[in-house]
């Protein structure tokens, strides 16, 4: 067994018992030290087995973070906070949340943006960040678990926008109530197995639902996807290259 | 007829939807939105119902004809079959 180790995500601290060195390593950008950690979480075989269905390329140990993440999402509602499947950007102080099935698009969307709009764009998280509710709103936070590309920076930001993104043969966004978007929210959102967290979970969805603008945007992988996305996103003139 | 156990309905981003919660969401991993008739029919299908009680007080609930209701009736629960959520 590795040595516990403690990480801060989303202003919540998490001691983890991990029982492979990889797992400390994997959460390198995110470790913290405290006496009074706000969760304890374990690591087992047995958990690590039941992620190894989707995971079955992987070693044991390194499906481990992803049974340490699991282990946490369940308890995050607890704190106000859910896991949500999407890439996150930052741009000019704002977050925007990107989230679509796995494979449409999103990291190339992202791309664009950097691309045109250059450092300005900064990433969050591109794969599963934290939404945590507060009362100043909805803070989107990097974790570790950041997909295969791992983008991520150990960051908390405003969350301003979420948008729904679909490929299609012209760019078009448009903004759009929460009822036309909870069938895809449910299916990017982490339900808890435990039926309280469960319950939590869907309240914290339609209150932050309610708190961000929500988007679609059916969009070609072209560069004028991003003016497109841009102005509407940021409610403001689009100032990267000319295209 | 009633819902299988592990089914339960919940108000999300403005809409009835049923979700899989505990044990039953191993298994399924969709939701089921529902509009206002469908919701209807839901509940009393948890209390226990066959087809034609379901027909009955919808058409006593909403001022329909039994042609009408039985087609909204025919097509929820062929959705619910479908979906392994019903239970007969």
């Amino acid at each position: 067994m590795a040595n516990p180790f403690t990480i801060g995500i989303a202003g919540i601290t998490v001691e983890l018992h991990s029982l492979y060195p990889h797992a400390e390593e994997y959460c390198r950008d995110y470790l913290v030290k405290t006496d009074t950690p706000d969760m304890v979480i374990h690591s087992s075989e047995d958990l690590i087995a039941a992620d190894r269905d989707a995971a079955f390329h992987l070693s044991d140990e390194r499906i481990e973070p992803i049974s340490l993440y699991r282990q946490i999402a369940e308890r995050l509602p607890a704190y106000d906070a859910i896991v949500f499947h999407g890439a996150a950007i930052e741009y000019e102080g704002n977050a925007y949340l990107f989230t679509a099935p796995s494979g449409t698009g999103k990291s190339t969307h992202i791309r664009l943006w950097r691309k045109h709009l250059g450092e300005a764009v900064k990433i969050v998280n591109g794969d599963k960040p934290i939404l945590r509710l507060t009362d100043r709103g909805v803070l989107v936070c990097s974790t570790p678990w950041a997909g295969k590309e791992r983008w991520h920076r150990n960051c908390c930001v405003p969350l301003k926008a979420i948008c729904y993104l679909e490929r299609g043969t012209v760019d078009c966004i448009r903004p759009v109530q929460p009822q036309q978007l909870v069938t895809h929210f449910l299916h990017q959102v982490y339900l808890p197995q435990d039926g309280e967290a469960f319950d939590k979970t869907l309240r914290l969805l339609n209150a932050m639902t309610e708190m961000v603008d929500l988007f679609h945007l059916q969009c070609t992988m072209e560069r004028s996807a991003v003016i497109t996305a841009v102005e509407q996103l940021t409610g403001k003139p689009y100032k990267g290259e000319h295209i | 007829m009633n819902i299988r156990q592990g089914f339960v309905l919940r108000e999300v981003m403005g809409s009835t939807v049923a979700v899989a919660i505990g044990e039953a969401s191993r298994t399924f991993h969709g939701m089921i939105r529902l509009n206002s008739t469908a919701t209807q029919l839901w509940k009393w299908l948890e209390n226990g119902a066959t087809q034609s009680t379901l027909v009955e007080q919808l058409c006593a609930e909403y001022d329909v004809d039994v042609d009408t209701a039985a087609q909204h009736v025919d097509a929820f629960l062929s959705t619910l079959r479908t979906e392994g959520v019903l239970e007969e």
